[in-house]
């Protein structure tokens, strides 16, 4: 395996130094590498130092996916464990760097996080992170309220 | 930048990435956020949860203690003991209402049709994957108080526009059948002129299910007239020319003496016949429907003593045609909901359902699948006007059936 190192330099100008491989799961990057293989410093524009260092984190766990169930359950573990480390605002700007580093694993990682957290919010809360405005009349929120009325509870603890 | 101003700049494609991996159970908050996200939600894919079964897993509908619960049950061959889960139970979740209850339940293609127990007969449509509801009143409804309903109901579809309707009668040997259909587009009941050569409510105290299957309606049938007490036929609604075909006969049902019959579908592409005679319970698959004419194959026989109709169960059932196994709902002497899990090789293995809270209801299992079929609002909310002869039909059967159970309280 390549031990050649690359730079990443966020927007904020932090520089991370990775190995080419772990960079590479970064697909921009990866991209980038095959038109042209001697850069080994990457600016990336639209992702901060935080952000990146936390995308790093999750590239450096996953560089070599083993096909073992053991191995892979090792990993749903860590996976799981890294997600409870951010509220949701990090998770969203997670989900956007992702998206604009192109990390497919992370990304679904990240979106399925974001749906289990969204859950359980009023759609007051889901506006306020998501910055949406409630463009319901109050007669059209009221038919919406009416038409979805019914729904499988799914906290009633099952039968013995 | 703001973290508002970077959060609402999430491109269409991560805000579907997410949605699409919500539950069904969470739609409500979603869809209420704004018309955006209400459309993001309900153009988006069957769900991968839904998809993903776990292993062995058979998941159902029931209506039980007089509201609808999602179950799995878990099946994973016969030195297994197999397990039930109940996942979820019926919630109201609008503002002011009460929880509803439910007498009994219709399923077609995702779609769930449901009789309330109040004073009005009120249905409702349920399609629980997309978490959308529609109420609809009947025209008329009377029972006496603490009696059994006598109506009968049916959601079906007609096959060229794919407009749904409700059929809902009254039918019994010694009553004049009344039938009537509900139009989703014109939000409309009329009357239906039919002269029934057959009878569907032959057994007093037995509610003879009806199952939907492509659109249609079937149900097990004697002929009227006959004195015949065992049910040997099975007829068909067609939703598409409002009319029902002829009664067919149940060939393999010749003879046997049949304790009871009931229907149920596998998958959404056959029908399935349950019938048991002494001690063996017997499972029929159709593999050819037409209009006049039907083929089975067997499915299974096993030997066993299952008094389905002494418990005054319905005796529902689900197949699953990949396990090779019926699961028969019942509620034996011991007063406990029970599965029994039957299969080819004449295995029987039961499952616990625990004890109902209302002894005199009995639990039907509809074989749901989930599907993302909208259910039709009626255009305009206009209502289209009945005709004055459509009046007087309507006014003419509501004085009938008071004179009808004026006289049966008589009696």
């Amino acid at each position: 395996m390549s031990s050649n190192k690359i730079v990443l330099t966020s927007s904020d100008g932090e520089s991370f130094e990775v190995e080419e491989v772990v960079a590479r799961k970064l697909q921009i990057v990866g991209h980038m590498l095959e038109d042209d293989c001697v850069i080994n410093e990457i600016p990336l524009q639209n992702v901060t130092g935080d952000i990146l260092s936390m995308v790093i984190e999750y590239c450096k766990t996953h560089v070599d996916e083993e096909e073992s169930e053991e191995a892979q359950t090792k990993l749903k573990t860590w996976d799981e464990e890294f997600m409870k480390k951010f509220d949701i605002k990090t998770l969203l700007q997670i989900i956007l760097a992702a998206n604009y580093l192109n990390v497919k694993g992370l990304l679904d990682l990240v979106s399925q996080t974001i749906a289990d957290t969204i859950k359980d919010y009023t759609p007051e809360q889901i506006r306020e992170v998501f910055g949406v405005e409630n463009d319901y009349t109050e007669e059209e929120e009221a038919e919406v309220r009416k038409e979805n009325a019914w729904a499988f509870d799914e906290a009633d603890t099952p039968k013995p | 930048m703001t973290m508002t101003a970077i959060i609402s700049h999430l491109p269409m494609e991560l805000l579907d990435e997410i949605i699409s991996k919500l539950s069904s159970s969470s739609t409500r908050a979603v869809r209420l956020t704004c018309k955006n996200w209400d459309s993001l939600f309900k153009n988006r894919g069957l769900m991968k949860e839904e998809a993903a079964a776990k292993e062995g897993e058979s998941r159902m509908i029931v209506l039980m203690d007089n509201n609808l619960c999602s179950v799995s049950i878990f099946f994973n061959g016969i030195d297994i003991d197999p397990s039930a889960e109940q996942k979820g139970k019926l919630t109201c979740l609008y503002d002011d209402s009460e929880q509803v209850k439910i007498s009994q339940v219709f399923h077609c293609e995702g779609l769930l049709l449901c009789v309330i127990k109040d004073d009005k007969g009120s249905l409702v449509v349920w399609n629980p994957y997309l978490g959308q509801t529609r109420w609809i009143e009947p025209r008329y409804f009377f029972r006496i108080p603490d009696r059994y309903d006598r109506y009968m109901y049916a959601l079906g579809y007609n096959n060229k526009s794919r407009s749904h309707k409700i059929l809902r009668f009254i039918d019994g040997r010694q009553f004049d059948c009344r039938y009537e259909i509900y139009d989703f587009d014109f939000n409309l009941w009329t009357t239906l002129d039919v002269t029934p050569h057959w009878c569907l409510n032959y057994c007093r105290g037995f509610r003879n299910y009806g199952v939907t299957l492509k659109g249609n309606t079937y149900w097990c049938a004697i002929r009227r007239n006959s004195n015949a007490l065992r049910v040997d036929h099975i007829i068909c609604f067609d939703f598409t020319s409002e009319r029902f075909g002829p009664l067919m006969y149940l060939p393999f049902i010749r003879d046997r003496c049949a304790s009871l019959v009931t229907l149920s579908c596998v998958r959404e592409e056959k029908l399935a016949v349950l019938f048991c005679y002494y001690d063996t319970v017997e499972v029929w698959i159709t593999t050819k429907i037409e209009a006049e004419k039907m083929s089975w194959s067997k499915f299974l026989t096993v030997k066993m003593y299952v008094d389905l109709l002494d418990s005054h169960a319905a005796g529902s059932f689900f197949i699953d045609e990949l396990k090779k196994v019926a699961m028969i709902f019942d509620r034996p002497m011991h007063h406990r909901d029970t599965v029994h899990i039957v299969g080819e090789a004449g295995y029987v293995k039961e499952v616990d359902l625990g004890e109902p809270d209302d002894k005199y209801f009995f639990p039907l299992v509809c074989s749901y699948v989930p599907s993302l079929v909208q259910i039709k609002k009626p255009a305009g909310g206009q209502r289209k006007q009945q005709s004055s002869l459509e009046k007087r039909r309507c006014d003419q059967n509501i004085s009938r059936l008071i004179a009808h159970e004026e006289l049966v309280k008589e009696r």
